[in-house]
């Protein structure tokens, strides 16, 4: 087994992952930096633990998880998305159409804690819904039903953001 | 319009961490003090801080610890019951053990 | 602190599954070693408020815990504390029809008591092992609901041994 990159390295590799992780649950750039920061001391601390590379990966998104599901349950007095008002670097992907994104955004902020992170480890990081029942410490059938029932929510919520804009569209 | 699916992997693609943050979390990491780039980079956090955001993080993460501390007494205390179920469990065993009663968890099967 | 902590235990005013362990004040001085455990309801719910902490397993077993107390004393020798207390704390806590029962073991110098309480639902909201030997006097008492065949389950993890919930072997030996 190949030895760990030191921390600094493991740092830059996968603070992305925990930024996008703790970004989009939180929905609040200020929040997802302080996570992120948490999560790599603690990573800091834990790393003699680890055993490869993988492992880390592993620990980062269950540590990422686990804090995202923590702080939102805190957050759940704040109504709606706390979306930062410095607006988006343009979408360097051509296929992705920004508004789209943000209203999808902005609905998978309302969703509950635990489906709102599931939702988010299965499409940021395609992990399987094994994988995120081991990272949650969720029975596999709890993961699917949240993600199933996230999907429906998410589809209803996009749909009605979608009629709203016809509606608001100049004939 | 695309599926809900495809929409999600579009919109939740990596986001790229914000500029000098693996800076800071390493230099933090090492214990080293973090000078900002900019003096004003130093007011604003002061002023986050002020405004209680650093306040509230730091309570949370007192509480996350009581938390974990209440963790592992509780596990210590499921342990010295597993410990002496099993101690149970093996003196019913034995012949020469009094066991005055013993019952099953199941209302409907009251041995006595 | 820790003489104020278990004072404190010993008099707290009781709920139904609570049991009395007055009889036991001042104990801990004459003991090698104590352990002595008390989390309320609202470290159980702060607790429960974080995700992760107890592993899914244990979480579930013990979602319905609502209090938790462990009183334990390690004696260097035997005699240094009354077999008649323990006895007499048993006496009580059988006396109340809502206890019943699970396992009770007579052994020289001592004994050890395994309870649970009926709620008023007919569900199991309280547990007490009391377990007096001639150098260890041992009581845990849960108030709240133990998923005990989920409790069973976890027999290797966490640290807790292997329980074997025999089903097959239903024995009853009466004095």
């Amino acid at each position: 087994m190949a030895s760990l990159p030191g921390f600094a390295e493991i740092v830059h590799q996968y603070q992305n992952l925990v930024y996008s992780v703790a970004y989009y649950s939180l929905g609040n750039r200020a929040m997802a930096e302080e996570l992120t920061q948490d999560v790599f001391l603690s990573l800091h601390q834990n790393l003699h633990q680890l055993e490869s590379l993988e492992h880390v990966k592993h620990w980062l998104r269950r540590t990422a998880a686990h804090r995202c599901i923590d702080e939102v349950r805190r957050q759940k007095f704040r109504k709606g998305p706390g979306l930062d008002e410095v607006p988006e670097p343009a979408s360097r992907d051509r296929w992705q159409d920004p508004l789209l994104s943000r209203q999808l955004e902005e609905c998978l902020a309302s969703l509950p804690a635990t489906a709102r992170v599931v939702t988010i480890l299965r499409y940021q990081e395609e992990m399987e819904p094994a994988e995120i029942a081991e990272s949650l410490q969720l029975p596999v059938a709890t993961v699917k039903s949240r993600l199933h029932r996230a999907l429906g929510m998410l589809r209803v919520k996009m749909q009605r953001k979608e009629s709203a804009c016809q509606i608001s569209r100049p004939s | 319009m695309p599926n809900i699916e495809t929409q999600l992997r579009a919109a939740l693609r990596r986001k790229d961490a914000p500029a000098g943050l693996a800076g800071r979390i390493i230099a933090k990491a090492e214990g080293r003090r973090v000078r900002p780039q900019f003096a004003w980079l130093a007011i604003a956090a002061a002023v986050l801080v002020m405004a209680g955001i650093g306040w509230q993080y730091q309570q949370e993460r007192e509480r996350r610890l009581a938390a974990e501390n209440t963790a592992q007494q509780l596990e210590f205390a499921l342990r010295m019951v597993a410990e002496r179920l099993t101690k149970v469990e093996r003196q019913v065993r034995r012949p020469e053990m009094r066991v005055i009663h013993l019952q099953t968890n199941r209302p409907q099967e009251n041995l006595q | 602190m820790k003489l104020a902590m278990t004072l404190a235990i010993l008099a707290l005013p009781l709920v139904a599954q609570e049991v009395d362990l007055s009889i036991f004040k001042g104990l801990e001085a004459k003991a090698r070693e104590t352990s002595n455990i008390d989390l309320g309801p609202e470290q159980m719910s702060l607790m429960k408020g974080f995700s992760g902490l107890l592993g899914g397993d244990l979480s579930e077993a013990t979602a319905g815990l609502k209090r938790v107390k462990v009183y334990s004393l390690e004696f260097d020798k035997d005699g240094m504390y009354s077999l008649a207390d323990a006895e007499s704390v048993r006496t009580k806590v059988k006396s109340d029809s809502k206890w019943l029962s699970l396992i009770s073991v007579k052994e020289k110098g001592g004994f050890t008591e395994i309870m649970t309480h009926k709620g008023p639902n007919g569900e199991m909201d309280g547990f007490l092992v009391l377990a007096a030997e001639p150098r260890e006097l041992t009581i845990v008492n849960i108030i709240g609901v133990l998923d005990m065949n989920k409790l069973a389950k976890l027999g290797g993890k966490f640290g807790i041994p292997k329980i074997e919930v025999d089903k097959e072997k239903k024995k009853t030996k009466e004095d």
